[in-house]
C-alpha cells in the first residue's frame, strides 16, 4: 500500500483538466466520506467474482494435478494414473478444467489447463509451440472481444494468469529442454518455476540445486515472475526480492491426510517418515501457495493484462505475421506462411496511423 | 472443459483475501472523479463543491456577462486517511446568462465529447498505457435547478435530454432555503413529472444489491409527514356486512339497522363535506394507498406514484423475499413504519413497508460558514429569522445527497459511465467510422482487417493526390517551357528585323554617301576643268599677250 499519493498528472490541452491547484497535504476529515469507495469495490468484486486461470506445464510423473489439488484444497483434477491400456499420447495436447470455488463469500472462477505429452516424446524440438500458439490464442480472443463495436460489459478473461513450470528434480542444473523453454515463455506469460518431487533431495541438494537454478536462470537471462523490471516501488522490491530469493520453490504435492501428533495433516507417507506439505521445515509449499494465492494472486492478473496483453497487442497490430500459431488458431489477416517465431520483446517500432506522408 | 461445476473445499485455502488484494492495488494507484456541474451563473455550484467535500477550491466567482458558455476545469488532489482521489470539477460559466440560449448546450456537449474522444484515442493506440491513464471522462452531471418553485425552465429541459445519454444525470434543486416546505414538496413532483413525460434519462441509483441497500438503510430518517396530504375523513370504518341472496346465512340482528343506514345515506346523495374522500377513498392511516407485492420485483414502482404508494407483502412471500423487500425499501431512501428486517415466522406476518420517495431531486443547500449552534461547529447559514443547517436532514437533503453521490455509489457512477455511456459513444463513433463488426455473409469482421483495408484505401487516394499533383507540376512547367520559347522566338525575329532595318538604312546612306561622292567629284571635275579653262584662258591671255607683243613686235 501506498501511502504517498502520486504526483499530480501535469495539465496539457485546454479541453483536459488543468494542473491541481491545492498544495500536496490536503487532508480532508472523516466527513466527506471518499473512504467508502473501498467498500463499494470490495462490493462490486464480490459480487462479480473473480476468474483465474493457471497452467502447470512439466513432464508427467512430476506430480501436476496433485499439485493442483492441493493448492485448491479440492478434486480439481483427476490425477493421472498410467496405466497399462492408456497409452501415452504422442502429441502435445493441453486441457482445461474449470471450476467455482468459494470462500467466504468470494466466488473465484479457476481454469486449470494441463499440458500432457510436454517433453514426453524422444525428440522434443518445438514443444513448446502447442503451448505458445495456445496462450497466444487466449490473448486473441480477448483482443478481439475487446475490438468488436458493441462489446460485452464485462469480457470473460480467459488468458493464462499463471504458468508453473514442474522442474524435475536432479539436482544438477536445468535442462536445455527447460532453458528453451523458459526463454520463450517467460516474455508471454507469468512463469513461476518450482522443483517437483522435492522430497526426492536433501535440504543440502535442494539449496544447491536452487542456486544452480537461480545461476543458469541469470545467464540466460530468463525473468521469471516477480518480475525485476516491473517493480513499482521500494516495498514491492523488498517484498520481491525475498521471494526471488527462494524461487524456484522445492514442492511436494499431497491430497491424502495421515495423522501426525494428534493432527490430521496433508502429507506422503513414506517408510521413512511422513511429510508434512504444510510445514515450512518439509517444504516449500506454503510459499508457493501464498505467492499464488494468498498475496500476488491480483497482481500476477495485473500483469498479464498491463504487459503480457498489450505486448501481445501492439505487435498483433503492428506486423500480423510474426507470431507462432497453435491449434484452433484464428487466421484473421491472409498472412503468408511464415516460419513462427516468438513474438519479440517491447521495443517495437510504433507507426501512427496516418504518418505516411507522401515525399515530395 | 465447458461446464463448471462447483467444487467444495477441504480446507482454508486463502483466496478470500482477494478483495483485499483488489482494494490494496487499488488504493496503490489511487482514485479519480469528474463532477461537471451544470447551471445557471449565481446558484452555488462553486459553494456546494466546496461543502461536498469540506474544503475550499479556490476560484473566483463569475460574471453575468460572459458572451457564451464556457467549462472552467479545475483538477484537486485529495487524501483522506489512506485513500487518494483525484478530483477534477467543471463547471460551466455564464450558463443562461445570454440573451439567446439556443446554443447554450453545445458547449457542454462538446465538451464531454472531447473527454470520451480522448479515452477512445488512448484505447485505440497502438501502443497505450490504460491502467496509469489520467481519465478525464465526466462520471457524474449535477445539475442545478433554479428554486422558483413552479417547474422546469425550457433551458433546463433541452439541456438535460440532450446530455441524459451522454452523462449520469443527478438534478439538484439549489439554494432550495428559497423554497418552503410543501411548496418543495409540490415542486418535486412538478419536476419528477416533467422529467418523466419528457423523456430524460436521469440517474436512477442501483436497487440491485442488499448489501448497498444496507449501507443506505443506515443513513434514513422517518420522513416528516409533509403538510400536503389531505386530511383523512372516513365516515365508517367498520366493514358492511351483507347477506347471500342465495345462500341462508344468518346476519347480524343489526342489519337492519345498517340497511336503514344505507339507504339513507344513499338517498342524501355524496357527502360534500368530506372533501377530498375521492384522494382518501383507499388510503391506509398512514396515508398511503397499498398495493400487493410479491417479492423484491414487484415493488418497482412509477415515479410519481411513489409518494402515495406503499407495499402490502403477500402472505406467501417466503423468508428471502420477505427480507429483500425491506433492505430495497430502504435503499430507495424509504423509511419502515415498523422496521422488522427479518422475520423469524414464517406465518402471516404482514409488513408495511412504506416507500416514500418525495425526496428526488435533493433539495440543496451549501454553506461554508461554521456557525456555533447548540455547543457544537456546525455548517449554516444565518438569517434574521433563523438558522439554516447544512448537515440537518430535516432542513436540507445535503446529506443524502453526499451520501448518494460519495459514499455510496460512486463506484457504480463510474462504472455506468464506462460501461454505458462510452461503450455508446464509442460505438457511435466506429459505426461513424465506417466499422462494422459482420459483414454480409456474416462472418466476423476483424477491426485489424478494416484498419488494413481503411489505411490501404488511404494510402491509395493520398498516391492519386500525389500523381495528380506531380502532372499538375509537370504540365505547368511545359507550358511555362512553351512560353519562354516563343517569347524567345519573337525576341530572335524582333532582332532580325531591326538587323535588316539596320543594314536597309546603312545601305541608304551608303548609296547617298556614294552619290554624294560622285557629285563631289563631279563638282571637282567641273572645277578643275573650270580651273583649266581659266587658267587656259589666262594662258591664252597671256599668250595672247604674249603673242600680241609678239605681233607688235613684228
Amino acid at each position: 500500500m501506498d501511502p504517498l499519493r502520486r504526483s499530480p498528472s501535469p495539465g496539457s490541452t485546454s479541453s483536459q483538466p488543468s494542473s491541481p491547484r491545492t498544495p500536496p497535504c490536503e487532508m480532508l476529515g472523516r466527513q466527506v466520506g471518499i473512504e467508502a469507495v473501498l467498500d463499494q469495490l470490495k462490493i462490486k468484486a464480490m459480487k462479480m467474482g473473480f476468474e483465474f486461470n493457471i497452467m502447470v506445464v512439466g513432464q508427467s510423473g512430476l506430480g501436476k494435478s496433485t499439485m493442483v489439488n492441493t493448492l485448491f484444497k479440492s478434486k480439481v483434477w483427476k490425477p493421472t494414473l498410467q496405466g497399462l491400456g492408456v497409452p501415452t499420447p504422442q502429441t502435445l495436447q493441453l486441457q482445461s478444467v474449470t471450476h467455482v470455488i468459494e470462500e467466504k463469500g468470494v466466488k473465484l472462477k479457476l481454469t486449470v489447463t494441463d499440458t500432457p505429452g510436454f517433453g514426453d516424446q524422444i525428440n522434443n524440438d518445438k514443444c513448446w509451440d502447442p503451448i505458445l500458439g495456445f496462450i497466444n490464442q487466449q490473448y486473441e480472443r480477448y483482443l478481439q472481444e475487446e475490438l468488436l463495436i458493441t462489446r460485452q460489459r464485462h469480457i470473460p478473461d480467459t488468458r493464462v494468469h499463471c504458468c508453473v513450470y514442474f522442474v524435475p528434480p536432479t539436482g544438477h542444473c536445468l535442462r536445455p529442454l527447460d532453458i528453451e523453454f523458459l526463454q520463450r515463455l517467460c516474455r508471454t506469460v507469468n512463469v513461476v518455476p518450482v522443483i517437483a518431487r522435492a522430497d526426492s533431495l536433501t535440504i543440502e541438494e535442494r539449496e544447491a540445486f536452487r542456486r544452480r537454478i537461480q545461476q543458469n536462470l541469470k545467464t540466460h537471462r530468463i525473468d521469471v515472475y516477480p518480475q525485476q523490471c516491473l517493480d513499482e516501488d521500494v516495498n514491492d522490491r523488498v517484498l520481491n526480492s525475498k521471494i526471488r530469493d527462494r524461487i524456484p520453490f522445492a514442492v511436494v504435492g499431497a491430497d491424502r491426510e495421515h495423522l501426525v501428533n494428534g493432527r490430521c495433516v496433508l502429507g506422503r507417507k513414506t517408510k521413512w517418515g511422513i511429510i508434512e506439505v504444510e510445514n515450512m521445515a518439509h517444504c516449500e509449499f506454503p510459499l508457493l501457495r501464498d505467492l499464488l494465492i494468498r498475496s500476488h494472486l491480483q497482481d500476477l492478473k495485473d500483469i498479464t493484462h498491463n504487459v503480457h496483453y498489450e505486448n501481445y497487442r501492439v505487435s498483433r497490430l503492428n506486423a500480423s505475421h510474426a507470431l507462432p500459431r497453435g491449434p484452433g488458431w484464428v487466421n484473421l489477416a491472409p498472412a503468408p506462411g511464415s516460419a513462427p517465431a516468438p513474438p519479440r520483446p517491447t521495443r517495437v517500432r510504433v507507426r501512427t496511423r496516418a504518418s505516411s506522408s507522401p515525399e515530395d | 472443459g465447458e461446464g463448471c461445476r462447483t467444487v467444495p473445499l477441504a480446507g482454508h485455502v486463502g483466496f478470500d483475501s482477494l478483495p483485499d488484494q483488489l482494494v490494496n492495488k487499488s488504493v496503490s494507484q489511487g482514485f479519480c472523479f469528474n463532477i461537471l456541474c451544470v447551471g445557471e451563473t449565481g446558484l452555488g455550484k462553486s459553494t456546494l463543491m466546496d461543502t461536498l467535500f469540506n474544503t475550499k477550491f479556490e476560484g473566483e466567482p463569475a460574471t453575468h456577462t460572459q458572451p457564451g458558455v464556457q467549462l472552467r476545469s479545475n483538477t484537486y488532489d485529495l487524501q483522506e486517511s489512506n485513500v487518494g482521489l483525484k478530483l477534477t470539477i467543471v463547471s460551466t460559466v455564464g450558463f443562461g446568462d445570454q440573451i439567446n440560449k439556443e446554443d447554450s448546450y453545445k458547449p457542454i456537449v462538446e465538451f464531454i465529447d472531447a473527454q470520451f474522444e480522448a479515452y477512445l484515442q488512448e484505447e485505440l493506440k497502438i501502443r497505450r498505457v490504460l491502467h496509469s491513464y489520467h481519465d478525464s471522462r465526466i462520471h457524474a452531471c449535477l445539475y442545478f435547478i433554479a428554486p422558483t418553485g413552479h417547474s422546469l425552465k425550457s433551458l433546463d429541459l433541452v439541456t438535460m435530454k440532450k446530455l441524459d445519454s451522454k452523462v449520469n444525470i443527478i438534478p439538484i434543486i439549489a439554494k432550495s432555503d428559497a423554497i418552503s416546505k410543501s411548496e418543495l414538496t409540490k415542486f418535486k413532483i412538478k419536476i419528477t413529472s416533467e422529467l418523466v413525460s419528457n423523456g430524460v434519462q436521469i440517474y436512477q441509483f442501483p436497487t440491485d444489491d442488499e448489501s448497498v441497500a444496507e449501507i443506505n438503510g443506515t443513513m434514513n430518517s422517518p420522513s416528516d409527514p409533509s403538510g400536503s396530504q389531505p386530511k383523512i375523513v372516513k365516515k365508517r370504518t367498520r366493514k358492511f356486512t351483507w347477506h347471500q341472496k342465495n345462500q341462508h346465512i344468518k346476519v347480524r340482528h343489526s342489519w337492519q339497522k345498517l340497511r336503514a343506514l344505507i339507504k339513507v345515506q344513499k338517498a342524501q346523495g355524496p357527502d360534500l363535506d368530506a372533501q377530498g374522500s375521492e384522494k382518501t377513498k383507499h388510503m391506509l392511516p398512514s396515508g398511503f394507498q397499498k398495493f400487493l407485492a410479491h417479492n423484491a420485483k414487484g415493488l418497482q414502482v412509477p415515479l410519481l406514484e411513489r409518494t402515495s404508494r406503499c407495499a402490502e407483502i403477500a402472505h406467501e412471500a417466503s423468508l428471502q423475499d420477505r427480507q429483500a423487500p425491506v433492505g430495497r425499501g430502504a435503499q430507495l431512501a424509504t423509511h419502515a413504519t415498523r422496521p422488522e428486517p427479518g422475520c423469524a415466522k414464517r406465518e402471516q406476518q404482514r409488513l408495511c413497508v412504506c416507500i416514500v420517495l418525495a425526496h428526488l431531486p435533493f433539495a440543496v443547500i451549501g454553506s461554508t460558514e461554521e456557525l456555533k449552534i447548540g455547543n457544537k461547529m456546525m455548517k449554516a447559514r444565518q438569517y434574521p429569522w433563523g438558522t439554516v443547517q447544512v448537515e440537518n436532514e430535516a432542513h436540507c437533503d445535503f446529506v443524502k445527497l453526499r451520501e448518494m453521490l460519495i459514499r455510496v455509489n460512486m463506484e457504480d457512477l463510474r462504472e455506468q459511465t464506462h460501461s454505458r455511456h462510452y461503450e455508446l459513444y464509442r460505438r457511435c463513433k466506429l459505426e461513424e467510422m465506417g466499422f462494422k463488426d459482420t459483414d454480409p455473409d456474416s462472418k466476423p469482421f476483424s477491426l485489424q482487417e478494416t484498419y488494413e483495408a481503411k489505411r490501404n484505401e488511404f494510402l491509395g487516394e493520398l498516391q492519386k493526390k500525389e500523381e495528380e499533383m506531380r502532372q499538375m507540376f509537370v504540365q505547368r512547367v511545359k507550358e511555362k517551357e512553351a512560353e519562354l520559347k516563343e517569347a524567345e522566338k519573337e525576341l530572335h525575329e524582333k532582332f532580325d528585323r531591326l538587323k535588316k532595318l539596320h543594314q536597309d538604312e546603312k545601305k541608304k546612306l551608303e548609296d547617298k554617301k556614294k552619290s554624294l561622292d560622285d557629285e563631289v567629284n563631279a563638282f571637282k571635275q567641273k572645277k578643275t576643268a573650270a580651273e583649266l579653262l581659266q587658267s587656259q584662258g589666262s594662258q591664252a591671255g597671256g599668250s595672247q599677250t604674249l603673242k600680241r607683243d609678239k605681233e607688235k613686235k613684228k
